[in-house]
């Protein structure tokens, strides 16, 4: 039995263990196993797999997939899955830690049950806050920093959590009492740590220049059309994506208000008319020009001719190809994407790439000060 | 038939319903005792508000999860808890420690042989949150009707809750199979949210011998899938004084809305919005053609 079978009925994939690459691959967004599925279907399916780790292990490039859901998931179900995900790990930094915490607020209010397949405990089945106080107590004294998060929740009056969940708080507290005092380089730092950074590093990843789409047509705001080669060539590009009809407020609508606070900062800077900052929708025959101009000025981006928010006139799928963006679609809309940020250089090719990164802008601003190029002359520092 | 009249005839079938009025009452009569249906009682009887203090709420969601689970319960007093957890759900935050185990009595109840009345509300519940087992139950109904647990329309309706449900195709197909009025109607209103069916709803509008509900539907997606598409019949439907009002003031919306106003070009088209500005049957005619006269 194919092993997306095996994991949607939730039949463990007994006899051979499948390969890491083979499960990664099948988390990509743009996998065929999600195309045409709903969002809740596709996302469950992804939990399931990605809940699987648990079991056979966590692999290294599975990694940045697991903590962009944590950092960004707003349902139960991919949380929980996620968090089951962690436990897998052989060697993850404690700096996790944080981000479950940040799950246990999102999933306050909006808690349910879940199940992955293959559950064998008796008694009341898990919900997604039990998942990942559960990965929080597995992770025993790394995870101390937890403890007055969870001594607060724990203590309120009247309770924000079921008498389950806080239950299983008490249990997760007694799991993770601090160690003996001893030194430990990861014990309390931040993720971006160099010794125990999860997130997957900007790096300069395509050799080849992107001339296959030069040619494609993208409309922007104000109805201008002009070609992917037009707008981008000839000086750095800061490029997004994402779609209006997003739902998750930690990922498009988030990263559209980010690209208009990146653009106040290399206004600030003196870099503004230096750099292209372009959003492209996902979504196409749904996002006309109305709708983004709308969409962008509601999230206080500016519009000039090296600022813009388009769609493409045709099919999306060069883009997607070119890119290998994290995007898959039911037959009417996005079903699933992920984060989506790439640095352009003056010839278009692609010089940095903050996918499933929540990018800050300092961070970014330093990347695009970093593009070899004679197009932000003078002002490079 | 117009929003008046059939608010005027739902007003009197209610009225007119046996025990609707008089449900606490019924209840009190009935063979309920103990805490658990004195809660549901009491809020029946004495149309009392749920208790805002976090203990007594904390109870009387516990209790009214179990009277609504309790299949041996009256089903008076498992709909009057149904009702009052539906409400006390709106109440996000004192509702949060409650909501997973909310959900989990919804999928139970969201099944055959499960009253069809609390059938409906749990799989509502459900379906309001997205739940992909309601969308699946949803769905399968409306693929094989044998295995339906509501209505077509009411699945259509449920499952139009989520923009992400994937069921376009669906819609459109019980669209073209379907001759019930009603049904197309509940799956113009789900692909209004398809980007694909504008050529489906441009087709409807422009064809006047379809039904007036059609019409009407396809102007509403039409112009909000696409404005400037439906910009362009607009026009044309304005001008003809044998179509609909309630097509004719969508279409002066449209036009409303356009980037350009399309009034400065147009001496034939400025004179006939005037006209119904002024002469127009319906209120809702004759305000847009004065939305549309005042555009800049």
């Amino acid at each position: 039995m194919p092993l997306v079978d095996r994991v949607q009925r939730g039949v463990p994939p007994c006899g051979s263990t499948p390969s890491e690459a083979h499960l990664v691959g099948l988390l990509a967004e743009q996998s065929p196993i999600y195309a045409g599925r709903s969002s809740r279907d596709a996302e469950r399916l992804r939990g399931q797999l990605m809940a699987g780790f648990e079991t056979y292990g966590l692999p290294e490039a599975a990694v940045p997939i697991v903590i962009e859901q944590l950092e960004t998931g707003i349902a139960p179900y991919p949380i929980a899955a996620a968090a089951k995900a962690l436990r897998g790990a052989r060697d993850i930094s404690p700096s996790v830690v944080a981000l479950l915490v940040d799950c246990i607020e999102r999933l306050r209010g909006c808690d349910d049950v879940v199940r992955f397949g293959g559950e064998t405990e008796s008694g009341a089945p898990a919900t997604a806050l039990i998942e990942v106080l559960r990965t929080i107590a597995w992770l025993g004294s790394r995870a101390a920093a937890a403890r007055a998060d969870l001594l607060v929740l724990v203590k309120q009056n009247p309770p924000e959590f079921s008498s389950a969940v806080c239950a299983e708080m008490e249990k997760t507290l007694g799991a993770i009492e601090p160690p003996p005092a001893e030194h430990s380089c990861c014990s309390l730092q931040p993720a971006t740590q160099a010794c125990c950074a999860i997130a997957p590093a900007p790096v300069a990843v395509d050799p080849a220049a992107g001339m296959d789409i030069v040619g494609v047509e993208l409309q922007d705001q104000d109805g201008e059309i002009i070609s992917f080669g037009r707008l981008f060539a000839g000086r750095p590009s800061v490029l997004s994506f994402f779609y209006t009809r997003c739902m998750n407020p930690n990922k498009c609508s988030l990263t559209v208000s980010k690209l208009a606070r990146l653009q106040r900062r290399l206004a600030e800077d003196g870099i503004a008319g230096q750099i292209n900052v372009a959003a492209i929708t996902y979504d196409p025959a749904f996002d006309l020009p109305a709708r983004l101009a709308a969409y962008g000025s509601h999230r206080t981006m500016a519009f000039d001719s090296r600022n813009r928010i388009l769609r493409t006139t045709g099919p999306f799928a060069p883009l997607q190809r070119r890119f290998d963006l994290g995007v898959g679609y039911d037959a009417n809309v996005v079903n699933q994407h992920r984060l989506e940020l790439i640095v352009l250089d003056a010839d278009m090719r692609l010089f940095a790439d903050f996918s499933r990164v929540s990018w800050e802008i300092d961070e970014l601003v330093t990347t695009l000060k970093r593009v070899p190029s004679g197009s932000l002359s003078g002002a490079v520092a | 038939m117009d929003v008046k009249d059939y608010r005027k005839s739902f007003e009197a079938a209610l009225a007119a319903k046996p025990g609707v009025r008089n449900s606490g009452a019924a209840l009190a009569a009935g063979p309920v005792g103990g805490t658990v249906h004195g809660i549901v009682r009491s809020l029946l009887s004495r149309n009392v508000r749920m208790p805002e203090t976090g203990d007594a709420f904390s109870t009387n969601v516990a209790a009214l999860l179990a009277t609504v689970r309790d299949a041996n319960a009256p089903l008076l007093a498992r709909k009057a808890a149904m009702r009052a957890l539906r409400t006390a759900a709106f109440l996000a935050e004192k509702f949060a420690p409650h909501r997973a185990a909310f959900l989990a009595g919804m999928r139970e109840l969201a099944q055959s042989g499960t009253d069809p009345e609390l059938c409906r509300d749990a799989l509502e519940a459900l379906a309001a949150e997205k739940d992909p087992e309601a969308q699946r139950i949803l769905e399968l109904g409306l693929r094989e009707p044998d295995k339906a647990l509501v209505p077509p329309t009411t699945a259509l309706q449920f499952l139009g809750y989520d923009d992400h449900a994937g069921i376009a195709d669906l819609a459109l197909d019980i669209f073209h199979r379907t001759a019930d009025l009603s049904i197309k109607e509940a799956a113009l209103r789900v692909l209004a949210g398809a980007s694909k069916s504008q050529d489906l709803f441009e087709q409807l509008l422009t064809d006047k011998s379809q039904p007036r509900s059609l019409r009407a539907l396809s102007a509403t997606g039409l112009n909000f899938l696409n404005p400037e598409k439906f910009a362009a019949i607009a026009r044309d439907i304005v001008m003809d004084d044998g179509d609909f009002d309630d097509i004719r003031a969508t279409s002066l919306g449209a036009l409303a809305n356009a980037k350009e106003n399309i009034l400065h070009n147009d001496q034939s088209l400025l004179s006939q919005v005037v006209k119904l500005g002024i002469e127009g049957a319906h209120d809702s005619l004759r305000a847009a053609a004065g939305r549309l006269i005042k555009k800049p």
